[in-house]
């Protein structure tokens, strides 16, 4: 009965073409657009991604982390005051203008970290040592500031390298490090530092802490450590656990906000800005399409077919049967056009991935959803099939 | 069936199953190029000494706070008798200022001594030439040979002269105290140690000028056996600061050099806290409570007055609220 | 055996109800070809769709092969076509994607024979028709006559014992359908089986032991054709 199914399908190659491509282009659709859609999202968390501390301290009314609103420089002892933490350091966060050699302005994301324990350093050393950090005016650049900083962005070998110096606000800094970071939304690319430099790297201003970082003593969650923090100092501290739902969401005592830093920030841009309007629309209507070219060209297969999917009824086919073989038939074209769209979006991927740019980030959830959405669409056209099917009389047949 | 039609059946199936494949392939190049997860810094911080425990920033002083040594007069300097690390006695000379102008003083005060004494000799001799008239006058018995008009005039020149020895002695005396002034104006100059210590920092050499401002102390003097802490706690953790409360340091830039500490005193009255964070232009944030420790100082690694530390002092969490 | 009494059907709805068939009577026998022959719209094919139970009746009894079908639920009504009757469309009916063979294969499958089995079978049966050697062909690839062949082994694959055309000549042209239905009566015909035909052809009607002529949904007349015998083409045509 398989085979018969199969047999009717791959029959005809145009029909089969025109089916598969629907959902094809359904699946690259979405998930490609939800990749890019995902991966500019986490690029509006890459300072949490770059700065790898599992509590951001900041100051109350704080909702992103692109957004700062500086703390004083007690706060740093009165967060390591609360007992639940094991470490806290201070944090500075901010958009910095650096001069190149030849004088034209390229903004950077200016990370200042505590010297003596190095915390928020980045995570991947390329080149060099972080250590240096501890050397006068001395910064740690990412892999983008190489070429971004550059006097040619195109000429390889003009490169920064390690001893090069720039200007960060008439200040010099001279590279001792490369570090491999995730990019910022702003395009900028991330520069360390240690805390004190950093302020010397910015303009004054009376308030300068970004943030406070801070890790729980152990044997305590990231959560219950920054709901200690929250009720015994009045600041609001995120965990930095990835988007997702957390434990404290909903509960938390300000109301109805987010416990994790990456989630609020997400969010903070989902409520603030066109970006999931545009890409969910997208997603929606590469959805919508591939609907209505599936179902479409299914409805139409299966009423091309429906003399003989007929004539097999009349011959004794029971309707369950013959519905099992249009679903069977919808399943299959399914499974190859989601591979064929998974295919196609390897593609893409692999060029984003390899240059950074377009931002593409997949979590597992999205094939698999649109797996399940694509077998839905399918189920969809099965199931108009089998409307149409089961309202044909096997007494038509005869009335040729 | 045609060649194409085959092609396109088995094609479709292959591409679609190779279409997984890439998509776990892309899903593991993604995994590799993630952040690590955060974890703990490359350098670990100090891990508090206390379940309950207050931070701090602190500065390390010099026990009983250093003596910052001033200067008597504006003026040269002429001679710095120690080095910085010397450790010093009480009223030991410290440096010298410039005294020729009242060098130059007390020699004319002592030429005046001079004068003042050669008038009480002319005085003198003077005196006893009339006192000698006077006897003679008064030897003769008649009465008549000596008129009584003459003998009050030469009465009235011996007072005479022995009221000017007087003037003139008295001028001696004058002359001799001005050069006992002179003489400690000139010792005012050698400052000398207040108490024993060690000597800091020094800010002047031979030669300079000195001037009496407070903020730039001519040199600091010390205790560098014993050093305190003197520990910032935002104000807002200033109620969980007891007397008597145990603390440690930790040395900022090396968190591996950590020190007991023991306390001295809460100072009472709360301070605008001053960055220590080395900007020139101080960031006056929030008010602090000063609390000070005293430590003995380690041989190894040394620790120098006025670098900065982190402190803990065990404190028990604020009481919580009903 | 079929057995048709009083068989009452109507389609639509008040004043455009239609009485298609009317007290109907008609009796089929086994080993016999039966033609149903009339003026179109006069109910035959109706009749012809009860009897091949696709089709239910408002009153009458239908008895096929000792089976009261209108006693039956959908269900044994399924599976009593599958078993038991034999199709052939006036269009063939054939399916396009499917080899002549696999096409032929059809009804076994769908009594649940597995397709092995199904294929040896069907090429059997394609060569009783003449047309083994092309077993692996499209139905496409083939003349209108030769589909009409492939239609009939596939009306006889499952050996039913009773075996329902309708119109088969009509997509013929004269030469092809007295071939065509040559060769149906000589491998169709056996003592267990019962054959119907709906047709309106009047140059085939020599071939039935039988003929119903009806008109207005009625059965007008029953006629009797003793030893109804061809003209003998079929050497000269169909092989």
């Amino acid at each position: 009965m398989i085979g018969l199914a199969l047999k009717m399908l791959f029959g005809d190659t145009a029909k089969y073409l025109m089916l598969v491509a629907g959902l094809f282009f359904a699946t690259f659709l979405i998930v490609q657009q939800a990749s890019v859609f995902c991966g500019l999202m986490r690029w509006t968390t890459a300072t949490l991604k770059n700065v790898g501390a599992p509590i951001f301290v900041v100051e109350e009314r704080v909702e992103q982390v692109n957004e700062t609103n500086p703390m004083r420089d007690t706060d740093v002892a009165r967060v390591r005051s609360v007992s639940a933490v094991r470490w806290a350091m201070p944090l500075y966060s901010g958009i910095q203008r650096v001069r190149l050699e030849d004088g034209s302005f390229k903004t950077v994301q200016l990370i200042g970290i505590d010297a003596a324990s190095l915390a928020g350093a980045p995570g991947r050393m390329v080149e060099g040592n972080l250590e240096d950090l501890r050397l006068p005016n001395t910064v740690v650049i990412d892999e983008l500031a190489t070429v971004r900083l550059s006097s040619n962005p195109k000429d390889p070998s003009k490169k920064i390298k390690i001893g090069d110096q720039f200007e960060i606000n008439d200040v010099e800094a001279r590279v001792v490090g490369i570090c491999k970071a995730m990019r910022s939304f702003t395009g900028g690319p991330y520069i360390w530092t240690t805390y004190e430099r950093a302020l010397q790297y910015t303009p004054q201003s009376r308030k300068m802490l970004t943030a406070v970082i801070a890790a729980p003593v152990e044997g305590m969650s990231s959560e219950q450590a920054a709901a200690e923090i929250e009720k015994t100092t009045g600041l609001r501290a995120y965990v930095n656990e990835g988007f997702g739902s957390n434990p404290r969401d909903g509960g938390t005592p300000k109301g109805k906000k987010y416990g994790d830093f990456n989630t609020s920030t997400v969010w903070w841009y989902v409520k603030n800005t066109g970006i999931p309007i545009s890409f969910g629309t997208t997603v929606v209507i590469g959805f919508i399409v591939g609907v209505a070219i599936a179902c479409q060209t299914f409805y139409a297969f299966v009423l091309d077919n429906l003399k003989h999917l007929g004539a097999l009824k009349a011959m004794g086919m029971s309707n369950f049967r013959l519905s099992l073989m249009l679903v069977v038939q919808a399943l299959t074209v399914g499974v190859i056009g989601f591979g064929l769209g998974l295919l196609a979006t390897s593609g893409f991927a692999m060029g984003a991935i390899e240059n950074g740019q377009p931002p593409f980030y997949m979590p597992w959830q999205i094939p698999v959803a649109t797996f399940l959405a694509v077998q839905l669409i399918c189920m969809l056209a099965a199931l108009m099939g089998i409307i149409r099917l089961g309202l044909y009389e096997p007494a038509m047949v005869f009335r040729a | 069936m045609n060649f194409l039609t085959k092609l396109i059946r088995y094609g479709s199936i292959a591409a679609a199953l190779f279409g997984v494949v890439a998509i776990v392939m892309v899903s593991r190049t993604q995994a590799e190029r993630e952040m690590p997860p955060p974890g703990d810094p490359p350098v670990m911080p100090p891990q508090k000494p206390y379940a309950q425990a207050v931070a701090a920033t602190g500065i390390l002083e010099a026990l009983s706070e250093n003596v910052a040594i001033g200067v008597p007069l504006p003026g040269l300097v002429t001679e710095v008798f120690v080095k910085v690390n010397d450790l010093v006695k009480k009223d030991q000379p410290l440096f010298k200022l410039d005294d020729r102008d009242l060098l130059a003083e007390q020699l004319s005060t002592q030429a005046q001594q001079e004068i003042s004494r050669a008038q009480i000799t002319v005085s003198e001799a003077q005196l006893a030439k009339l006192e000698s008239q006077l006897a003679r006058l008064n030897a003769v018995s008649d009465s008549r040979a000596v008129s009584l008009e003459d003998l009050e005039n030469r009465k009235l020149d011996v007072a005479i002269s022995q009221a000017q020895l007087a003037a003139a002695k008295a001028q001696l005396a004058a002359s001799e105290t001005s050069l006992k002034r002179i003489a400690l104006l000139i010792e005012r100059l050698t400052v000398l140690a207040p108490r024993d210590g060690a000597i800091i920092q020094l800010n002047i050499r031979a030669g300079e000028y000195a001037a009496t401002s407070p903020k730039n102390p001519a040199m600091i003097l010390g205790e560098t056996d014993r050093l305190q802490v003197r520990a910032d706690i935002d104000e807002q953790n200033a109620t969980r600061i007891r007397e008597g409360q145990t603390a440690y340091g930790y040395l900022k830039g090396d968190p591996t050099v950590t020190f007991p500490l023991e306390f001295i005193r809460v100072e009472p009255y709360v301070i605008p806290k001053v960055s220590l964070t080395g900007s020139s232009t101080e960031r006056v944030d929030t008010r602090v409570l000063q609390v000070i420790y005293s430590l003995n100082r380690p041989t190894d690694p040394p620790l120098y007055v006025g670098q900065q530390v982190d402190v803990f002092i065990e404190a028990p969490d604020r009481l919580k609220k009903p | 055996m079929v057995d048709v009494r009083a068989v009452e059907k109507s389609f639509g709805e008040g004043s455009g109800r239609l009485h298609v068939l009317k007290q109907v009577n008609l009796q089929a026998r086994t080993g016999e070809i039966t033609m149903l022959v009339g003026p179109s719209g006069c109910g035959k094919t109706t009749l012809l769709s009860a009897i091949a139970g696709t089709l239910r009746v408002e009153s009458g009894e239908i008895n096929v092969l000792g089976n009261s079908l209108e006693k039956m639920s959908g269900h044994a009504l399924t599976r009593f076509r599958a078993k038991s009757i034999g199709f052939i469309f006036q269009q063939f009916n054939l399916i396009p994607t499917l080899t002549v063979a696999e096409n032929v294969g059809v009804p076994l499958l769908i009594q649940g024979v597995s397709s092995g089995k199904a294929l040896d079978r069907s090429r059997e049966i394609l060569e009783k028709v003449g047309l083994g050697p092309r077993w692996k062909e499209r139905p496409n690839k083939l003349s209108g006559g030769e589909q009409q062949r492939v239609a009939i082994a596939r009306a006889l694959v499952h050996e039913p014992q009773l075996v329902i055309c309708d119109e088969p000549t009509a997509a013929l042209d004269a030469q092809n359908g007295e071939v065509v239905l040559e060769l149906f009566r000589q491998v169709a015909r056996s003592p267990e089986r019962a054959v119907i035909i709906v047709t309106h052809d009047n140059r085939i009607f020599s071939y039935a032991d039988r003929i119903a002529r009806m008109d207005d949904g009625e059965i007008v007349e029953v006629k009797e054709q003793l030893h109804a015998q061809p003209p003998h083409f079929i050497h000269e045509h169909a092989l």
